[in-house]
């Protein structure tokens, strides 16, 4: 137990360190009037000639609704190419397994899945062509994450800049992500899954035979590149099915212990770099501390829930005591060497950011565990949620909270000396209600359509929240899977699809909206009444705002599935 | 036939998200209503002063 709560103190040292050291340098990489950022000069070659063979003209600047169009456009062509790849893999190289082209129903799922930075796989494994994985889902991984960083950063402009016309310019800023800071990361993040064990190779199965003189297929292919970005863009797809429990994709202590540290490092860093473009840094720390509260509780309130076992286990006579030759705890779902502690670290990072990649089954965590782990996701991934997504969800909060504030005094609330009006409390409005609309009426729909209910394993409230969980992650772009759920069904595929397309696409154009409204704006300058929005009290009425806002749209359905069957099943 | 529908699956929700584009315009109001109150200048001065 001492060494887990030692893989914790590292994990949360290495992100205190890492939160300045990568902001610092994310906030040069995008905003050119604080300092050249490091490599400046190496990065600009490998641009140029991409900005030349896009007729990009790196220097022009958009407006908001330019800005978002981009956004769409590079979305429409390039999820339209993913669908064509997937349906055609059959008839494309580097299928050394001979794959055949994936269904219709679940290429526009996949398509749309890693599109959407959510990556949920409803294949499963031996169905992906080696060209698939790399030069469809791998590239997906890359400009998923960076066309949310880039939403991220037009955001923070809207909000720091002042009487501005323009947000940057979208294609700028997702080439600049990719070359600056996914790429980097993920390639020294590869190596050093390699130098653990992970391998990365283009060899097809090979049928072995084991030690007890049974056959068994060992699987090949590009792991470690793949394995880096799908932590480090928090997209969480896999190359097996079994995700991070598959010993070929996180083979020991030390790769779990980077694979959450990546899951976490660019989301946290976010908010240094949201501090350093407002040329404020107590703003960005206060950001920080509001998602790294919620993020280390849950942590360890998921931690908690399965280190004290199942007493369903313990009835049937399984010792789950901690002792020197086990973990002790609830096993069920989990590999021996990960363990409930190693569960929980990554279970509830992987479900308070945007990531989705599992270690353990979480369709077999304790109710309340695995109602941890949802709830973390009805958040709105904000804790500290995925690649920019996270941090302009946390400020969307924080408009709210400065508007319950000001009413509170009788004041016209001001964020960052922008005053909060009306069009722009409507939009939040909007990306608020758009969550709770979206999972509770599709999960709703699902329990009365006969298809959708007879895909669930369980029934009564774990069944419930099987279908919960499918749609809240699926909105939430989380991409993580509950288990149970039969989800490759014309119902589910379509739906998720969906919904997937909303959580991203559609949350993101009322987020770029607020950005250019308020970039329009003069700046108020701070005086005696003005609430301050820089300090320890604005942390806690943050935190109150998205408890009550989340506890009031999901208490019901949380209360009907993961409580319902803690009571009723005796927990 | 499968493949139709799903490609004007996506291309109607994106054909929605443009409109959804033009109705959180409409709602901002245009750039010459936000900039009315400006004296000619100010943008340059703004801009030294930040």
């Amino acid at each position: 137990m001492a060494a887990r709560w030692l893989e914790l103190g590292a994990l949360v040292a290495a992100l205190l360190v890492t939160t300045p050291l990568l902001g610092g340098y994310m906030a040069k990489v995008y905003d050119p009037s604080l300092g050249r950022p490091r490599g400046d000069r190496f990065f600009s070659a490998i641009e140029r000639p991409i900005y030349r063979l896009c007729g990009i003209n790196p220097d022009s600047e958009q407006r908001w609704t330019v800005y978002t169009l981009s956004l769409l456009a590079f979305s429409l062509v390039s999820v339209l190419i993913l669908y064509a790849q997937l349906r055609l893999q059959g008839h494309l190289p580097l299928n050394p397994d001979h794959y055949k082209g994936i269904e219709a129903k679940l290429s526009f799922n996949t398509a749309v899945s890693f599109l959407t930075n959510t990556n949920w796989q409803a294949y499963g494994d031996g169905a992906m062509s080696q060209l698939s994985q790399m030069a469809g889902l791998a590239f997906h991984n890359f400009v998923s994450a960076a066309a949310g960083a880039a939403v991220a950063v037009a955001f923070i402009r809207g909000l720091t800049r002042r009487r501005a016309r323009t947000l940057g310019n979208f294609w700028v800023d997702l080439v600049r992500t990719c070359t600056r800071v996914l790429l980097p990361l993920a390639f020294l993040a590869a190596l050093v899954l390699m130098s653990q064990g992970v391998i990365d190779n283009f060899h097809a199965s090979r049928t072995v035979t084991t030690v007890a003189g049974q056959t068994q297929s060992i699987p090949g292919g590009p792991l470690a590149g793949q394995e880096a970005i799908k932590e480090g863009g928090q997209n969480g797809g896999g190359f097996f099915g079994a995700n991070s429990a598959h010993p070929f994709e996180n083979p020991n202590a030390v790769t779990s212990l980077l694979e959450i540290w990546l899951m976490l490092a660019i989301p946290f860093a976010f908010t240094f770099t949201f501090g350093r473009m407002a040329r404020d840094q107590k703003q960005g720390w206060v950001v920080f501390a509001t998602m790294f509260v919620m993020w280390l509780g849950m942590l360890l309130i998921l931690t908690a829930f399965e280190a004290r076992g199942s007493p369903k286990l313990g009835a049937a006579g399984a010792d789950q005591r901690a002792v020197a030759t086990q973990s002790g705890g609830n096993m069920e779902g989990k590999e021996v060497r990960i363990g409930p502690v190693g569960c929980g670290y990554f279970g509830s990072s992987t479900t308070s950011t945007s990531d989705g990649a599992v270690n353990c089954a979480h369709d077999s965590l304790t109710p309340l565990g695995g109602g941890t782990t949802m709830v973390n996701m009805m958040f709105g991934e904000i804790s500290p949620g995925g690649t920019g997504s996270g941090l302009f969800g946390m400020l969307i909060f924080a408009l709210l909270a400065v508007f319950i504030a000001g009413l509170m005094v009788g004041r016209t609330p001001e964020y960052l000396g922008k005053k909060i009006q009306a069009p722009e409390m409507k939009l939040v409005a909007i990306y608020i209600l758009l969550p709770a609309i979206f999972i509770l009426a599709f999960a709703g729909a699902s329990v009365v359509v006969r298809t959708a209910l007879n895909a669930r394993l369980n029934d009564g409230p774990h069944g419930l929240s099987e279908i919960v969980y499918a749609f809240t992650q699926g909105f939430n772009n989380n991409g993580s899977a509950f288990g149970g759920l039969s989800a490759n069904t014309q119902w589910y595929d379509t739906t998720l699809g969906l919904v997937m397309l909303v959580g991203r696409l559609g949350a993101m154009i009322p987020v770029l909206a607020i950005a250019g409204s308020l970039g329009r704006k003069r700046h108020i300058p701070a005086t005696a009444g003005t609430f301050q929005t820089g300090t320890p009290l604005f942390a806690g009425l943050l935190f109150g705002v998205v408890i009550i806002v989340v506890g009031l749209t999901y208490f019901p359905v949380v209360a009907l599935g993961p409580v319902v069957e803690h009571l009723v099943g005796h927990f | 036939m499968a493949d139709v529908v799903f490609v004007a699956v996506l291309l109607a929700f994106f054909a929605l998200a443009v409109l959804f584009v033009a109705a959180c315009d409409r709602l901002i109001g245009p750039d010459e209503e936000a900039f009315a109150d400006r004296a000619p200048g100010t943008a340059e001065r703004e801009r030294r002063a930040a």
